[in-house]
Parts: structure tokens; sequence; C-alpha cells
């Protein structure tokens, strides 16, 4: 029973040797840690009101605030989520490449139930879930894929995912082609 | 050119549960393709050369560990303007900061973040600009730092824009932004579901390479009490890429605004009369700052700024670490530092990294010390025949 507490002590002071180590300067407590040379006071620290006049005396404005905008590439709308039961697996936008309808449902824009990992999903869910390893050309849409895949994904009945070295990726669509006039 | 900045990237990851990953967003004639690399522990695996494109963005995710108490979030104190509702069935508490609609849903609901949390982001490529972005106050330490009435600097150097007539096209304007995040008060780090984050709706475009430079930036945090304000504000320089009105970080800075502290003395009262000072006389401090020493000093006479008193040893008490601190401190004072009887001032004082390490008075009592014993009493006599 005595080496839980012992052992805490030990962590404690893991922790906390560290900080003591590096630190120019040290935390603690009495007359000891007061740094040398100590001037008088020169002044009281800032209230409100004079923060306020020293900030609008440098020019600062003062813009208002705003919700933060998603002009950037944000994960919700680059994002496809694959869920069973109580958890779910975050993927890429466009990585989806073969879905049966029976399945349809598992593929969502919306994340629900517990987060796991892409590679801890598919192995619990390896009956329905398959990966298929594309090309840079597949990936950039440059290539489609073959019909014998596409076939083979069918038969199959799965949810394939498109994967490069392993990791999930999109997978651009082949551009119609354009017709000329 | 890319595999150096990938793998300081997967260098600075902290060790996760697994479930945090590495984004890389490749731009192929303006569509986005994603690859997704898992990150565990403090290695994420990463193939940078396959894909090549326009630029490459890449974005670190984690979900945010649910270790908040439940309860440590119900005494909020975000200031006076924080109207705070809390429903401990539904875990959820409403904060209205100034107009800002936050919604703060507590730990241990057994809900799950339904989304990862963006904790870094780089964009690099060929063609695109380049910016470093530097914040710093007069507190060296690093994460850049500064107290909330305390101005900070900010460096930023822009490469690579393209002139306006250029013929080969290319980015010609970069926008800097600036947006905040609201720490919680006693964990000092920001709300763990987003909450009490926001942008301010002034940004400031830049068309021309150069050094630019403001040596002197005020927190613009909305605080209700300014002086008291607790997050951090972040400095984001991005280029439009991709079209759509999408925008990219070329490059990002974030520094820290900690409060200015405040300190009550208790158990003395302004302007009573003492015997001595009494035993049980002592300061309660808050928000310390994070590197700093704070003490007590008495003297004879009436409070008087730049008064060099005597040093109250039991007052003293020092830190140095990486969030501001409360701490209460006995005031023992002995009859031979009173000797005289009078009136006599208590300050307290903190040193910071602030004004060149000069103290600061935080709080003061003035008060008499009397032991001149005063015997009210009549004599009477009675004669008895």
């Amino acid at each position: 029973m005595k080496v839980p507490p012992l052992l805490f002590a030990a962590l404690g002071l893991l922790a906390s040797a560290p900080t003591w180590g590096d630190e120019p300067r040290r935390s603690g407590r009495g007359p000891e840690v007061l740094p040398p040379g100590l001037q008088p006071p020169a002044n009281d620290v800032t209230n409100d009101e004079a923060f306020r006049a020293r900030r609008e005396t440098s020019g600062t404005t003062m813009p208002k605030p705003v919700p933060r905008q998603t002009k950037g590439y944000g994960i919700a709308e680059l994002s496809v989520f694959i869920s069973h039961g109580e958890s779910h697996a975050i993927l890429p936008k466009g990585s989806v490449i073969f879905c049966p309808d029976a399945l349809a449902t598992r593929v969502t824009s919306k994340a629900a139930g517990k987060p796991v990992a892409w590679s801890e999903f598919m192995v619990a869910n390896r009956n329905w879930i398959s990966t298929h390893e594309v090309t840079l050309a597949q990936v950039r849409g440059e290539a489609p894929l073959s019909e014998g895949d596409r076939k083979a994904f069918a038969t199959a009945g799965r949810i394939v995912i498109a994967t490069l070295r392993g990791n999930p990726v999109t997978v651009l669509p082949v551009p119609s082609p354009v017709t000329q006039p | 050119m890319k595999l150096p900045t990938l793998a300081l990237i997967a260098a600075t990851v902290l060790p996760s549960s697994g479930v945090d990953f590495i984004r890389q967003i490749q731009l192929i004639e303006g569509q986005p393709v994603i690859y997704d690399m898992p990150v565990s522990g403090l290695n994420g695996q990463i193939l940078s050369k396959p894909l090549e494109g326009d630029g490459a963005i890449l974005q670190l995710y984690a979900y945010h560990d649910e270790t908040y108490d439940p309860f440590s979030l119900l005494d909020l104190g975000l200031g006076s303007a924080a109207h705070v509702n809390v429903s401990l069935d539904s875990h959820l508490v409403d904060v209205d900061l100034l107009g800002i609609h936050l919604d703060v849903i507590l730990g241990g609901s057994g809900e799950y973040q339904p989304l990862p949390q963006l904790i870094d982001e780089i964009t690099v490529g060929t063609h695109l600009p380049e910016a470093t972005l530097t914040l710093r106050s007069e507190d060296t330490y690093n994460p850049p730092r500064t107290r909330a009435d305390r101005p900070f600097a900010m460096g930023l150097n822009i490469r690579k824009l393209a002139e306006p007539g250029d013929p080969l096209g290319g980015i010609g304007k970069l926008t800097l932004e600036r947006d905040f995040k609201f720490y919680h008060p006693d964990l000092h780090v920001p709300y763990p579901n987003g909450a009490g984050q926001g942008s301010y709706d002034e940004a400031f475009e830049f068309t021309k390479n150069g050094d630019f430079s403001d040596p002197e930036i005020y927190q613009i945090l909305p605080a209700q009490s300014p002086t008291k304000a607790c997050g951090e504000e972040t400095f984001t320089a991005r280029v439009p890429l991709g079209g759509n009105g999408r925008q990219a970080a070329v490059a990002t800075s974030t520094i820290q605004i900690w409060p200015v502290c405040d300190a009550t003395i208790e158990n003395i009262e302004g302007g009573k009369r003492y015997t001595g000072v009494p035993p049980q006389a002592r300061v309660v401090c808050n928000d310390l700052y994070p590197d700093s020493v704070t003490y007590a000093q008495i003297y004879k006479g009436k409070p008087a700024i730049g008064t060099t008193g005597r040093i109250i040893g039991s007052s003293v008490v020092s830190f140095n670490t990486y969030a501001p601190q409360d701490a209460v401190v006995p005031l023992t004072v002995s009859e031979n530092d009173v000797k005289e009887d009078g009136t006599y001032t208590i300050e307290v004082l903190t040193v910071t990294p602030f004004d060149q390490r000069r103290p600061e008075r935080v709080t003061y009592v003035t008060f008499d010390i009397d032991r001149t014993i005063k015997v009210n009493a009549s004599l009477t006599t009675t004669e008895e025949k």
C-alpha cells in the first residue's frame, strides 16, 4: 500500500526537476528568492482606465469581434465520414471510389459517435470495407479506374476506399471529353 | 524542398491517442486532392513526393482529450460581462460575452467532439509567396507572451509576391488577419470545444515584398475588463489559393496574453488602530505573472509611491513558469519592525519582465500602531463616619 504515494512522489520530482534545472530564477517563497538590487516601485499596476487611455493614445483601433471565417481549407467541407454502430472514421472527400447501394447510409457528410483512427476502423469492419491502391495518374484524374477493377468492386459488394501507399486519398474525377464544335 | 518542413511537423507532434493525423491538401489544377497521414506517438508517416501540383497545404489535426472535470467549469470568471448559465443536465454552459454567443460544452458528457481541431497549418509551393511572422514582447519567453496592459511588436517579411504586371501571373496579394481565443481562467488553455474564439473585422493587405514591422501593438481581446484579459491573439498571413475565394496560411504567429495581477490585504483595515500588525494578516494574490516576484514592504508614514521600506520576508513569492499563478502569503511583522508608534503603510509590490523589472505597486493599506495604554477611570472616595 505504500507504493502508490512513493510512486507519485517520484513522478512529482521527475516532473518538477527539469523545470528547476533549466530556470535562471527560482520559483519559491521567502526572502532568499528576492532578486538582487531591488528598486523602489515606480508606479501602480495598470488599471482598466489607464490601459484604455494608453491603448487609445497609441492609435489602436478597436475592430469588432466577428465569428472566425472559414475561408481556408476547412475540415468539414473536405471530408467524408464512414460510420457503423457507435464509431466513425474521417476520410478525404472523394476517396470513396465505390459504394454499393445497400451500404450507402454508412457514408455520410456528418460525423456521429466516437472518432476512431481510419486504420482501426477498417480492421474492425473488414467484412464490408476494402481499400484499393490507386496510381498518381488516377489521383490526378488523368486516368480512369480500369473496367476490370470496377467489375471486381461490384462483385465483392463492399465499400472501396482509394489509398496511396496505404493512406486514404482523393481520386479526382476524370473530366468528360469535351466535344469540339 | 518540402521534406524538411514535413520532418519538422512530424517532430513537433505531441504524443496522441492515435486518432490524430496530418492532412495534406494538394491543389491539382485548382482542385483539392486530400491525403490523410496518421500520426502516432512522435512520428507521422509522411510521403510528400508523390503529389505534385500548384501548392500543398499541410494541416495537423487532433481530437482534444475529454479530461476536463465536469464541475471545474462551473465558476467561470470571464469578468462581469460574462453571463453564465449552467445546466447540469445538458452539460452546456451558455456564455454571453459582449454579444458573442459562446457555447461551452462541459467534458464528461459522454458526447464526442464531432470534428478534430486544426492544430497547425503550413502552405508550401514553388510558386507561392513566402512570409515569416514574428511576435515579441519585453518578456523573452518562448512561446511569445505578454501581460494584458503591455504592448508587443510584430515583424512581417514577405517574399515572392508577384508584381502587378507579371506576365506569368502569380499571387500578388497577401492578407494579414488577427484572430483571438479566450482561455479558461483556471485551466489557462483554450476552451475544449472551440468556444470563446473569433476574429476581428479588420485585415491588412500587402501587395509588395519587403520587411514590415509594427513596434507597438496592444491586445484587443473583447474582454469587459481589458487588463484582466486572458487568452491569445494570432496573426496569420494568408494568400488566395485554389479559387472559390479560398485562402491558405503562409505564416502565422501567436502571442499569449496574461492578465494583470491583483491582490487584497486581509485582516488589516485601513485607518484602524492596532497595537501591532495582527498575526493573521495576509495577502491574497491573483493572476501573478508567470515570471514574477511578489512581496510586501512596510514603512512608517502615509502611502508614497517610490518609498523603500522593510521587506516582509514571509510575503515573498516567486514564480518562473508558463501560466499565471495565485498565492496567499502571510504578513509576519515583528515588534522590532514597528518600534515606534504612528502611521504605517504596507504595500504589495510585483516585479515582472516589464518596465525593466522595476517593481510595481499592486495594492496597499495604511493603519496606525498605538501601544499607549490609556486608562479611563474615575476615583471616588467615600467617607464613613
